[in-house]
């Protein structure tokens, strides 16, 4: 069953397209990462999608029904993760869990049961009778998850659920996504950390200028890249690498580098490990380690799009 | 409905949570009450100046002799007349302050003139209507005379003949400093519920939470309605014990008719609510919704006369006043408590709500969806 069809989608801000003429279907029960750089489009799919804003072309169905013909449905069936924190600082973490549910028709013992329900799923339930002004940064992201969760959606929209959090929140996240994706929630994820997006998703859309460049499983799209290897090189210090220099080497597409690691992307076809090498020993830069690997889907988003993702 | 009652119990929540609005919504007026109501007592309290008066007479003898009976009668009540030579003479007096008023009767059929200085406003006043109960009597008997002479002259010779009476003086009831303000202060406070109107609509945008209630299945004109619902019965609350304490602690008088006043009140927290809202929607930048709703509540008071009556001020400000709806509600409430008046009710009910129409339109216009986002 396709929890989400979009046909066509066009949306335009004055004379820029910001998403033009996508199509996509996501089927029940996957967990769908959208990706791509800033100003790619993919806020503007799920604002679309979230009844924040018209679209001016396309078609979407929810669940198989039209979501302008009938937007009570698809309302009552969505659940919305905001990309910023959503909640009322006045009010307790149950009372903020309620006061949302209650906008979805629950009442009485059973609005109180499922919103204590939800905040046990974030793992907040000790802290009900608590104000979200007292909580970390993680405890907010979490409440601010709970409150699209009580009202039971199908389709629940994640817009950066981890942003800004202590490790310990986020890996407690994206636990609890992969638990709600075990229920058999449909989920539509988007995130600048790829290794999340890696970890948890089942589909991968990459969005770049209002398109969709590329879907697939991770390994579905990691195949795209099939005439590149990377070289990862790492070494004491990238203080003299000039990353104009090791582009300059034949066969080199594209340079990564994070800490004192550099990822070197390299047409397959062209054997310039030597090359590689003596540029770091003709620059005095002492190599501690040197592998070489297939592209992961970093590489991947990097060679479609020519941008990092947390660019 | 049951959303609209979400959004009620919401609004009621919060605003019961911000302690600090709240109080001050409710000890802002009070303190104002006690100080201006003990402060300005004085100004509101009549002082008697010695009330004497000048007079020129040109008439028959008629209407001398008869003037002579009320110059006389006048005199019991603490009116003098005294009789000056020249027009010149009278008006000098007045603009020289040395008399309260200058009569001036000419002509055969007679005409009576009435000057005053209104800085003895009050006994130029008393000096007036004695003088208006003379005219009448006068041309009573005058018409008497032409078709009953017999009964004219028994009614000139009746010794209980009183050509002033001060009653309608008397029944021309104002209101001390303690119900002035105790009104004003109560006035004022409510159309602060601007207040209330504005941040119910800013806080979803502070707090993000207005994303949620779009995605979520309710319309906006259940937000809308919710918020004012809402609003209003916080406004009520407060209004509520304003209006207690002026009465029970201050010693204000607010007449025998609670109800109407109490509709005109309401009428005032709705409009004062949807102005709020509408406010929130029409301006963009907080410096500008900040700047209305800091200006717009302090002039509508001070033309309301929150501090103090404008009435004395020139005809120009005093008709500028009337765009005042808080001027409005002033008037009407002291017109039905101090004068049986109701005449104002109507259109003072109908500005208010008209406004409230007019706000909650543009409001309900304006409510785009990215009108609630941040």
């Amino acid at each position: 069953m396709k929890v989400v069809k979009i046909e066509g989608l066009t949306k335009k801000f004055g004379d820029v397209i910001a998403v033009d003429n996508i199509s996509l279907e996501i089927e029940k029960g996957e967990i769908y990462g959208l990706l791509g750089p800033n100003g790619a489009g993919k806020s503007t799919v799920i604002n679309i999608l979230s009844s924040l804003l018209q679209m001016d072309k396309g078609k979407i169905h929810i669940l198989e029904r039209d979501i302008k013909k009938d937007s009570y449905f698809s309302k009552m069936n969505i659940g919305i993760v905001p990309q910023d924190i959503a909640i009322y600082e006045e009010l307790s973490a149950l009372e903020n869990v309620m006061f949302f549910a209650s906008l979805y028709g629950l009442k009485g013992i059973e609005l109180k049961e499922r919103s204590i329900e939800a905040l046990e799923f974030v793992g907040l339930k000790d802290k009900k009778k608590d104000f979200p002004k007292n909580f970390s940064g993680g405890m907010k992201r979490r409440l601010n998850i709970a409150c699209a969760l009580a009202h039971r959606p199908n389709l629940i929209i994640m817009d950066e659920p981890t942003v800004g959090i202590d490790p310990q929140s986020r890996n407690h996240i994206l636990q609890s996504v992969k638990k709600l994706n075990e229920m058999g929630c449909t989920i539509i994820y988007t995130s600048h950390y790829m290794e999340e997006v890696e970890e948890i998703c089942t589909k991968i859309s990459i969005m770049d200028h209002g398109k969709v460049i590329a879907e697939g499983t991770k390994e579905e799209l990691e195949a795209i890249i099939t005439n590149t290897n990377s070289i990862l090189v790492t070494v004491d210090s990238i203080t003299r690498i000039d990353e104009n220099k090791l582009k300059e080497i034949n066969g080199v597409l594209s340079i990564e580098i994070e800490d004192n690691t550099i990822k070197i992307n390299s047409s397959k076809d062209v054997n310039n490990l030597d090359k590689v090498i003596l540029y770091f020993t003709t620059n005095n830069i002492a190599i501690k380690n040197l592998e070489s690997t297939s592209p992961d889907l970093e590489t991947v988003f990097l060679t479609l799009t020519g941008r990092k993702l947390r660019d | 409905m049951r959303n609209i009652l979400n959004i009620f119990k919401n609004e009621l929540t919060h605003n019961f949570r911000s302690a600090k609005s709240m109080s001050m919504m409710i000890l802002l007026p009070i303190v104002f009450m006690l100080i201006l109501g003990s402060a300005l007592s004085k100004n509101f309290t009549p002082t008697m100046n010695k009330m004497e008066a000048i007079y020129t007479i040109q008439s028959d003898k008629e209407m001398s002799s008869t003037f002579e009976n009320f110059i006389k009668s006048a005199k019991q009540n603490g009116l003098t007349f005294n009789k000056v030579n020249s027009e010149k003479e009278g008006f000098d007096s007045i603009k020289n302050k040395k008399n309260i008023c200058y009569v001036k009767i000419s002509g055969n059929p007679c005409k009576i003139e009435f000057y005053k200085n209104a800085r003895f406003s009050f006994e130029a006043d008393f000096a007036e209507i004695s003088l208006s109960t003379f005219v009448q009597r006068y041309n009573a008997l005058s018409e008497i005379k032409k078709v009953n002479p017999t009964a004219y002259y028994r009614s000139i010779s009746n010794n209980s003949l009183d050509f002033v009476k001060v009653e309608t003086l008397a029944g021309k009831k104002t209101p001390d400093s303690k119900s002035y303000y105790g009104l004003t202060m109560l006035t004022m406070i409510i159309f602060y519920a601007m207040y209330s109107g504005t941040f119910s609509i800013k806080r979803e945008k502070y707090s993000r939470t207005g994303t949620r209630l779009i995605c979520s299945p309710i319309s906006k004109h259940e937000i809308l309605v919710g918020k004012i619902i809402g609003g209003l019965l916080i406004t009520i609350l407060q209004i509520a014990i304003v209006f207690l304490f002026s009465i029970y602690i201050q010693g204000a008088y607010w007449g025998t008719h609670i109800g109407i006043i109490i509709l005109i009140l309401l009428s005032e927290a709705i409009a004062a609510l949807s102005i709020g809202i509408g406010v929130s929607f029409i301006f963009k930048t907080d410096a500008a919704i900040y700047g209305i709703l800091n200006i717009i509540p302090m002039l509508f008071s001070f033309l309301g006369g929150a501090f103090f009556s404008i009435d004395g001020f020139s005809k120009i400000l005093v008709k500028i006043a009337d765009i005042s709806p808080i001027r409005w509600v002033n008037q009407s409430i002291t017109g039905i408590v101090y004068n049986n008046d109701y005449s104002k009710v109507p259109a003072t009910l109908a500005i208010n709500l008209g406004i409230a129409i007019i706000f909650i339109a543009i409001s309900s216009y304006l409510f785009k969806k990215e009108a609630l986002q941040p």
